[in-house]
C-alpha cells in the first residue's frame, strides 16, 4: 500500500517567511520542543503511558495486566468481570486515560445507574485527572467530550437522538448485566450507539442465564460465539452448564477478563469476629419481655383489623437497641387516636417502665463504653436509631471519651470532615449508616456492632466501609448479643449459622438474592417472632431460616464453580 | 520525564521566556511571570481583556510549583493553596508545552569553527525533526530528524 504524501504548504510559506525576515525563535527554545515530544512520544504499544501521568496513583498488579490486556490483545472492547472489590473502576479508568494520553479518545460516555454518576465523575477527575463531567441537560452532549450520564436519561428523548448523532471514541458500560436483556431498551441504545472502544463492566455477567452473556458478548464482538442458535447448540448444556467447556471458556477469554480474589495479587486482611454475650438487668429484663409480648398481641390484632403493624415492627427493634430508643416510638404510638383505653394504658406503662431505667444503666451502653476502653484504639460503633446514637455519644462523653456522629443525612462535605476529625481528632465514630460510598475509613480497623439491622445486606455493607482494599490491619468485628433476646437469635444465625462474617464481599448479595423468603429477610424474622409461642419454637423458626440460606449459599457456590472454576473434564 | 527532569526543564523554560526564579528547591520553585507568559500559562482572557480595557497595570502573578508529590507543606503557610502538583499531564505543564510549541518553531544558527579551520566557507543545511505516527486501535509515535543540505541537495536520515 502507497498513502498518499501530502505536502503542507503552509509549513514551508512559514519558513521561507520568517527566515527572510529574521523572525527566529531561541535555540534553546527550540530544543525544549524537541525534549517536550520526545517525552510525549508513545514509545511501544505495551508500555502504559498514563503511569508516569498518575503518580498518586498505585495499581495491583492484576489491574495493570487488565488494563494492557485489554489495549493490547483486545483492541479496546471488553467485558471486565472481576469479582467485587478487585477495582474494576481502576482498571477502566487506566484504559481510558491511556487511550486519553495517546491521543486515540477524545469523545467518551460513561453510562453507569444514576446513584453513581457523580461517584464516577469525581473518581475519574481526581483519582486519574480526566476532566469528565456529569450529564446536566440536553446540551451537555455536545458542550463537553468526556460525559458520565445514567442510562434511564441517555434512552429518553430528546437525549437519545442526541447521543446517536454523534461519534464516540469510547463507552463504557458500568453494571452490564443489565443489558442481559436483548429486547430491552437499554441493549438496543448501547447497540445503536457508534464507538470505537467499548468495555462493559459487571461482576456478574451471568445471573441466570448463559443466553446472557451471549447478549453481552455479540454487543461487543458480534459473531464471537456464532450466531444464537449455534451458540444455542455448541454451548449450552443447561441454562447455567456450558457445553464443551474448554472451547467456551477460550472464547471467552478473548473477550472477557475475570480476576478472582482466590488467585492472589490481592491480600485481604483477616476478619475476626466475636459476640459479646450480655445479660440484661432485672429491670430491663422485665421492659424487654413486656414490650415484646405486647408487640406480639398488638401485631396479631392489628393483622386481624388490618391496622398499621410497622410501628410495632421498630419497636420491637428499638427495644434489641436501646430502651431510649424505644422511649420516642412509644410517646408516639400513644398519641394515636385509634388507641383503646386499654391500650393506652399499657403503653403509659410501658413509657413510664422505660423511662424509670436511668441512662448509666443501661447493660449495652456501660459494656459498650468498656469495650471502647478495652480496644484504646479507633473504633466505630454502629447503630440502627438516632436516639440510640445520641445515648451512645452521651455515655462515652461522660466516660471522658470522644465520640463523633456520623449520619446518612449528612452531606457530602459534612461528611468528608466527620471522617476527618475521627481520624485525627477522636477516638470513636458512631455511625447510624454504612457511611455511603467514597467514604475513606481503612484507618481503622475495629468496628462494633451495637445493634444488628435485620438484613444482611447492611451488615455486609457497614463491615465493607472498614475491610476492602487499602486495609492494612486485620479487621475485628464485635457483635452484642443480649441473651434470651431476638438479637442473640439474630448474632447466631448470621455469625455461627451461615458465617456471614467469613464470606466474601459480594457474595452476600447473590446469596440474599438465591433464596425463596416468603416475604423478605427482615419480615420473615419478624413472622417467627410473632407466631412462636415458645422459645424452642423460636429456635426452630431460626434454624429454618438458617437452612434456607445455607442451601442458597450451596447453590452460589456451586453454580459458580461451574461456569468459571470447573476444570476441562 | 522524572520529577528532577521535569523540574529541570521548567527551570530552562521560564529562564529563556525572561521570567524571574524568585524561589528554587529541590522538589519546589517559585516564579514570577511576565505578562505574556502569564498570559499563555494561565488560560484566563477575559480577565486580561478586563485589565486591557480598563488599562490597569496587573498585579504581579506568581506561580509556585511542586514537583515532588511526597513533599508536603505546614497547613498554615499562607501559600499553601496555591500550590500546584506538576507531573506529566498536569494542565501547567500542558500549557508549558504549548507554548513552547509556539515559541521554538524555527531558528537559525551558525557553527562556531575551531579557528584553524575558520577561513573554510559554512554550508547551509536544513535541518528538519518530525514525529510520525503510527494510528490504528493503537497508537506507536518515533522522532526522527532529516537533514538536507541545501548546497548539494543531499538527504541525511537521522541528521
Amino acid at each position: 500500500m502507497k498513502p498518499e504524501l501530502l505536502i503542507h504548504d503552509t509549513l514551508a510559506i512559514q519558513l521561507r517567511d520568517r527566515i527572510h525576515d529574521e523572525q527566529l525563535d531561541s535555540w534553546h527554545l527550540c530544543q525544549l520542543l524537541l525534549e517536550a515530544e520526545a517525552a510525549r512520544v508513545s514509545p511501544s504499544f505495551d508500555e502504559l503511558l498514563c503511569l508516569q501521568q498518575l503518580p498518586n496513583l498505585t495499581p495491583y498488579p492484576h489491574q495493570l495486566a487488565t488494563a494492557k490486556k485489554v489495549l493490547n490483545e483486545m483492541h479496546g472492547r471488553a467485558i471486565l468481570a472481576d469479582e467485587v472489590g478487585l477495582g474494576k473502576t481502576i482498571e477502566a479508568g487506566l484504559v481510558i486515560k491511556e487511550y486519553i494520553i495517546r491521543g486515540l479518545v477524545k469523545k467518551a460516555l460513561i453510562l453507569v445507574p444514576a446513584s453513581l454518576v457523580i461517584q464516577w465523575t469525581k473518581e475519574l477527575n481526581q483519582k486519574f485527572g480526566i476532566s469528565a463531567v456529569a450529564q446536566k441537560n440536553a446540551s451537555t452532549w455536545t458542550d463537553y467530550e468526556i460525559i458520565v450520564a445514567s442510562i434511564d436519561t441517555t434512552k429518553r428523548d430528546p437525549h437519545r437522538s442526541l447521543v446517536l448523532d454523534q461519534e464516540w471514541d469510547l463507552v463504557l458500560v458500568d453494571e452490564a448485566h443489565k443489558l442481559k436483556n436483548k429486547k430491552s431498551k437499554n441493549y438496543e441504545m448501547i447497540n445503536l450507539l457508534r464507538k470505537k472502544y467499548l468495555l462493559l463492566v459487571t461482576a456478574t455477567p451471568v445471573q441466570n442465564d448463559l443466553k446472557e452473556l451471549y447478549n453481552l458478548i455479540t454487543l461487543l464482538k458480534p459473531g464471537q460465539l456464532g450466531d444464537s442458535s449455534y451458540f444455542h447448540t455448541t454451548f449450552v448444556a443447561e441454562k447455567r452448564k456450558p457445553k464443551n467447556p474448554r472451547e467456551f471458556r477460550s472464547a471467552l477469554n478473548e473477550v472477557m477478563i475475570r480476576n478472582k480474589r482466590s488467585e492472589g495479587g490481592v491480600v485481604f486482611t483477616k476478619r475476626h469476629v466475636k459476640a459479646i454475650p450480655l445479660e440484661l438487668s432485672a429491670q430491663e429484663r422485665e421492659l424487654y419481655d413486656r414490650v415484646s409480648s405486647f408487640v406480639r398481641d398488638e401485631f396479631l390484632r392489628r393483622k386481624q383489623t388490618r391496622g398499621n403493624i410497622l410501628p410495632l415492627v421498630t419497636l420491637q427493634r428499638e427495644i434489641c437497641s436501646s430502651p431510649y430508643a424505644a422511649l420516642h416510638t412509644l410517646e408516639r404510638m400513644m398519641k394515636d387516636p385509634r388507641n383503646t383505653t386499654n391500650t393506652l394504658n399499657e403503653l403509659q406503662q410501658l413509657f413510664d417502665l422505660c423511662h424509670s431505667i436511668p441512662l448509666e444503666e443501661y447493660t449495652k451502653g456501660t459494656r459498650a463504653v468498656e469495650l471502647v476502653q478495652e480496644i484504646n484504639d479507633k473504633c466505630i460503633i454502629f447503630t440502627e436509631y438516632r436516639a440510640t446514637q445520641d445515648y451512645l455519644i452521651y455515655r462515652l462523653g461522660q466516660a471522658g471519651i470522644k465520640a463523633i456522629p456520623f449520619r446518612g443525612g449528612f452531606k457530602r462535605g459534612k461528611k468528608d470532615w466527620m471522617t476527618d476529625l475521627f481520624e485525627h481528632r477522636a477516638q470513636v465514630l458512631v455511625a447510624t449508616e454504612a457511611g455511603g460510598e467514597g467514604i475513606n475509613l481503612q484507618f481503622c480497623n475495629q468496628i462494633i456492632n451495637f445493634d444488628l439491622p435485620w438484613n444482611p445486606m447492611r451488615v455486609e455493607q457497614r463491615i465493607g466501609r472498614v475491610h476492602r482494599l487499602g486495609q492494612t490491619r486485620d479487621v475485628f468485628v464485635a457483635n452484642f448479643a443480649t441473651r434470651g433476646t431476638i438479637e442473640e437469635y439474630i448474632v447466631d444465625l448470621l455469625q455461627e449459622k451461615i458465617r456471614m462474617f467469613e464470606l466474601v464481599i459480594g457474595e452476600v448479595d447473590m446469596i440474599i438474592g438465591k433464596t425463596r423468603w416468603k416475604k423478605d429477610f427482615e419480615n420473615d424474622i419478624m413472622d417467627a417472632l410473632i407466631e412462636s409461642h415458645s422459645q424452642e419454637h423460636l429456635q426452630e423458626r431460626f434454624s429454618e431460616i438458617g437452612d434456607r440460606l445455607l442451601s442458597a449459599h450451596q447453590q452460589v457456590l456451586e453454580e459458580r464453580s461451574r461456569l468459571w472454576e470447573e476444570q476441562t473434564p | 520525564m522524572k520529577k528532577e527532569e521535569i523540574q529541570s526543564y521548567c527551570e530552562k523554560y521560564f529562564t529563556h521566556v525572561g521570567a524571574t526564579i524568585v524561589c528554587r528547591s529541590d522538589g519546589y520553585m517559585e516564579i514570577d511571570l511576565p505578562t505574556e507568559i502569564d498570559k499563555e500559562l494561565t488560560d484566563r482572557p477575559y480577565y486580561w481583556m478586563w485589565i486591557e480595557a480598563t488599562g490597569q497595570t496587573p498585579p504581579q502573578n506568581r506561580l509556585r510549583m511542586q514537583f515532588d508529590p511526597n513533599m508536603t507543606f505546614p497547613d498554615e503557610a499562607p501559600a499553601a493553596g496555591k500550590i500546584e502538583l506538576i507531573s506529566l499531564g498536569s494542565f501547567r505543564l500542558n500549557k508549558i508545552f504549548e507554548s513552547v510549541a509556539k515559541r521554538g518553531r524555527i531558528t537559525k544558527q551558525y557553527q562556531i569553527s575551531p579557528p584553524q579551520i575558520a577561513s573554510q566557507s559554512l554550508e547551509p543545511w536544513l535541518m528538519v525533526p518530525y514525529k510520525v505516527s503510527f494510528i490504528a486501535d493503537l497508537r506507536r509515535d518515533e522522532i526522527r530528524s532529516v537533514g538536507v543540505n541545501l548546497l548539494t541537495g543531499e538527504i541525511f536520515s537521522n541528521f
